[in-house]
């Protein structure tokens, strides 16, 4: 059977920029896969390049074996790919109900039908319930990221894109952030996860791919690299003082 | 067009001077040749249309204030000249200077009110002042309703009812413009304005005057549109009302659009088009066949081609808008966003870490170095912020001193980034005092808290991104300069000196904080992490004795956060005193003398780093167990 998703060499540019030169990646259905690498490798293009935000200029994304090409970002999402984007980008005048019922927007589910998802986004996140009511554009930038974590999550994706998850979220909710990764893919949902935070990632993940300068240039089992001595180097280190 | 801007950009001065001064002869004398039809089509409408285009791009293309009223101006400018020759017994070239001022004050006049709406509103208000202009115009009796003003005198000199020397004396006007512009765009005014339509509370808190900025734009602006009222009235000496309909403001506006919003030789290229082309085809064969194939598609009987003129522009404009949205000589930023010229920057090294070439202590980043370390700096007594019911800062007491660094932390949602609000002046306390050096700072406007001696970064990341790193470091060395807009238009001797200052100062910058190698690069283009970097360059510009900054470890790698740890430390050892707000405890840990909590507002705990990192509070309400 074909892998859920696979990249094929695919190559994006900004302007005459080349982002992304040539990835090839597969996630199996079930897995949570994470892209390491410093800022500037390509992770958030590549992405981007799965939901369709941005046009590849090379190479083949596929799902279930099914080319993604001629397929438009917002039917991407009805195939159960989503994206909770880096730097959040919720609607910031509509209130938080209505970012979180905008998630499920692809799956015209009846209202009623939307309540176990809204209560399971309550339930990892009990500040956003507090909030139910007040505009997302008010909320604090840390609240924001929880709004566009459970946005996501409304959609009810099979792949489920997480862009820097644990960005500006207090240390405490960092952990739990991680947690409930774990629990979103216990749940069934395949999680790709690109982060800074490399050793929780590398903890939580199955495997993980190693990005430099638009290109995977290693590909391991995720526990091996948490005890990799360059890797440690490059992204996991110590104190930062 | 992209190989236009290569070409152009690779001339040296001389050779641009000399290709310029040719252009203009050309633009002079090949009328000459021409019968007194033509020379007229070149007065009205190619020169004038062109003239009105600079104008208005000043205001749209480069402050990025839609203004859908422009040709108000244009009208001010006519009346005044009309009236105040027929009327008051002033000569035509007494009226011009009037004129010129009449339709500036008008265009503060406009914008004293209305410049704090943004986009859509403003465009809407614009629009009405437009109508209200015209319909005053219709229905003052000492502005001859709608009938107008007859018998306006030329002006003195060779002009009578040869269109030829209005057309040069257009062209000398339209020379002045570009001239005019050109100043202002290498000036901190430019720089300002582009800063405003890139991210306007950015610009508010790099310390640009936002407001008096957008006036001197909508200044500026109607003063060309003033001259183009003249110049009208003096060669036709007859206006009506219906000379300045709503129209008129949408034609101006395509030009500037179709040629390329921002760009001088882009709008003069669209205005003359839009003018030029339709007058053209009503002459030639051409133009008739298409009137005839016109009149056939639609079931029409226009007589020529300009009954179509409006058909015409929709759809140069559709198709301009689709295929080449940022206009025909698109200016530099357009061009970029467009991904036509940008610099290929794939294979830098990642410069993670790495110090400056630049030692810190080379710069003198204090402002009062005589202070003792310690003393108290910034001092928040009682403060408190609250949203509608929502109260989000509550009786919050902090004394930063000389020096320090001190890191905020607390849960998401509990006040921090609101603290940083109330102190540059974005939101308003309700009450309680926040004190800068003992001078009190509530009630000020952001751009005057960073005169003040306040700079700070943002949580997401806001830079002008279509401006260069470099650009982006001087806006922030332009809040301690004063040039405004007439030493750049005169090119005062103060002015050359601030702006090699400026050029200087923000190169240094840049290298202070290891990105000296990308200060040609737009900011949009660097690197999230570089991106961080410049906009700390770009608030320590301001030369603040204070600096806040928000979550500048955020998306950052631990190598990369090594580098910034280094970097905080080499600003604080220049004299600055620092306030940080970061999650990463092994950056919160390392540098900070003191640390502050928050939680729901208020503050839960202050002391030594070891010593809040214990405090069960915090653990209780930030930390989480230890894992």
């Amino acid at each position: 059977m074909a892998a859920l998703l696979e990249l094929d060499d695919v190559a994006v540019h900004y302007g005459q920029v080349a982002a992304l030169k040539g990835v090839s990646l597969t996630v199996e259905e079930g897995e949570v896969v994470t892209l390491i690498g410093a800022n500037g490798a390509g992770k958030t293009t590549t992405l981007s390049a799965i939901s369709g935000l941005v046009p590849t200029t090379r190479g083949s994304i596929r799902l279930d074996g099914k080319d993604l090409g001629p397929v438009a970002a917002h039917e991407r999402v009805k195939l159960g790919i989503c994206q909770a984007p880096e730097g959040r980008h919720i609607f910031p005048g509509m209130t938080v109900m209505e970012n979180l019922e905008m998630g499920a927007y692809a799956r015209r589910a009846k209202r009623a039908d939307l309540q176990p998802d809204l209560d399971r986004v309550f339930d990892l996140f009990p500040r956003l319930a507090e909030r139910r009511e007040q505009p997302g554009g008010t909320l604090s930038g840390g609240e924001q990221q929880m709004l566009a974590i459970g946005r996501a999550l409304m959609a009810r994706p099979r792949l489920l894109l997480l862009d820097e998850p644990s960005m500006g979220l207090a240390p405490k909710l960092v952990t739990q952030i991680f947690e409930i990764v774990g629990e979103i893919n216990d749940q069934g949902t395949t999680v790709l996860l690109v982060e800074q935070n490399a050793a929780q990632a590398l903890q939580r993940a199955d495997r993980a791919y190693v990005m430099e300068a638009g290109r995977i240039v290693r590909s391991a089992e995720a526990a091996s690299l948490l005890e990799d001595e360059s890797v440690k180097a490059a992204y996991l280190g110590g104190s930062v003082t | 067009m992209a190989a236009v801007h290569r070409w152009w950009g690779a001339r040296t001065p001389v050779a641009r001077l000399v290709i310029g001064l040719g252009l203009l002869a050309l633009a002079a004398l090949l009328p000459l040749g021409l019968d007194p039809y033509w020379q007229g089509v070149l007065f009205y409408p190619v020169g004038i249309y062109v003239l009105l285009a600079l104008g208005l791009n000043i205001v749209v293309g480069q402050a990025g204030l839609l203004d859908l009223g422009y040709v108000a101006f244009y009208a001010v400018g006519a009346y005044t000249a009309a009236k105040l020759t027929t009327a008051e017994g002033l000569s035509s070239w007494g009226a011009l200077p009037l004129a010129i001022v009449i339709a500036a004050v008008a265009g503060v006049v406009l914008g004293a009110p209305t410049l704090r709406l943004r986009g859509d509103y403003l465009a809407i208000v614009t629009f009405g002042f437009g109508e209200i202009v015209h319909i005053v115009a219709q229905n003052s009796e000492s502005l001859g309703e709608a009938r107008g003003i007859p018998n306006i005198p030329h002006p003195a000199g060779p002009f009578r009812l040869d269109p030829l020397p209005y057309y040069e004396l257009t062209l000398a006007a339209i020379v002045l413009a570009v001239l005019v512009i050109v100043r202002l765009n290498r000036s901190r005014v430019g720089r300002a304005w582009a800063a405003i339509r890139e991210d306007e509370d950015a610009a508010e808190a790099m310390g640009v005057p936002t407001f008096r900025m957008k006036l001197w734009a909508f200044a500026v602006g109607a003063a060309i549109g003033g001259i183009g009222g003249w110049l009208y009235a003096s060669r036709v000496g007859f206006i009506n009302p219906d000379n300045f309909l709503f129209f008129l403001s949408l034609i101006i506006l395509s030009a500037v659009v179709l040629g390329g919003m921002g760009s001088i030789a882009g709008v003069i290229a669209g205005a003359f088009a839009i003018a030029f082309i339709p007058e053209y085809l009503r002459e030639v064969a051409a133009g008739e066949t298409l009137t005839r194939w016109l009149n056939t598609l639609i079931g029409g009987n226009a007589g020529d081609i300009t009954e179509y003129r409006v058909l015409l522009f929709g759809i140069a404009l559709i198709l301009v808008v689709v295929f080449r949205p940022q206009g025909i000589l698109p200016s530099r930023r357009r061009a970029a966003e467009l991904g036509a010229d940008v610099v290929d920057v794939e294979e830098e090294p990642a410069l993670v870490g790495a110090a400056g070439d630049v030692a810190a202590a080379d710069l003198d980043l204090r402002r009062n170095g005589e202070r003792p370390p310690g003393a108290p700096v910034l001092e928040l007594d009682g403060v408190r912020v609250a949203f509608g019911g929502v109260v989000a800062l509550d009786g919050f007491d902090l004394t930063v001193g000389e020096g320090e660094i001190v890191a905020v932390i607390g849960p998401n949602g509990a006040g921090k980034t609101t603290f940083f609000n109330a102190v540059t002046g974005v939101s308003r306390p309700a009450s309680g005092d926040v004190r800068l050096g003992g001078e009190k700072l509530v009630g000020r406007h952001p751009h005057e808290v960073t005169a003040a001696g306040v700079a700070r970064t943002f949580q997401n990341i806001r830079l002008f991104p279509e401006m260069t790193a470099l650009e982006n470091v001087m806006v922030g060395v332009d809040a301690r300069h004063r040039t405004s807009v007439p030493g750049a238009l005169l090119g005062l001797p103060r002015h050359r000196r601030e702006e090699r200052e400026a050029r200087e100062e923000a190169m240094r910058l840049l290298e202070l904080v290891a990105i000296g190698h990308r200060a040609g690069d737009l900011a949009r283009n660097l690197p999230y992490g570089d991106q961080r970097r410049l906009e700390i360059a770009r608030a320590v510009a301001t030369k603040p004795k204070v600096l806040l900054l928000d979550e500048p470890g955020a998306g950052m790698n631990q190598t990369e956060k090594r580098g910034l740890v280094d970097l905080i430390r080499r600003l604080r050892d220049t004299g600055l005193t620092i306030v940080l707000i970061e999650h990463d405890m092994g950056l919160v840990m390392g540098i900070s003398d003191r640390v502050v909590v928050l939680d729901f507002g208020e503050k839960i705990a202050e002391g030594r780093p070891a010593d809040v990192q214990s405090d069960p509070r915090v653990i209780e309400a930030y930390l989480g167990a230890p894992t």
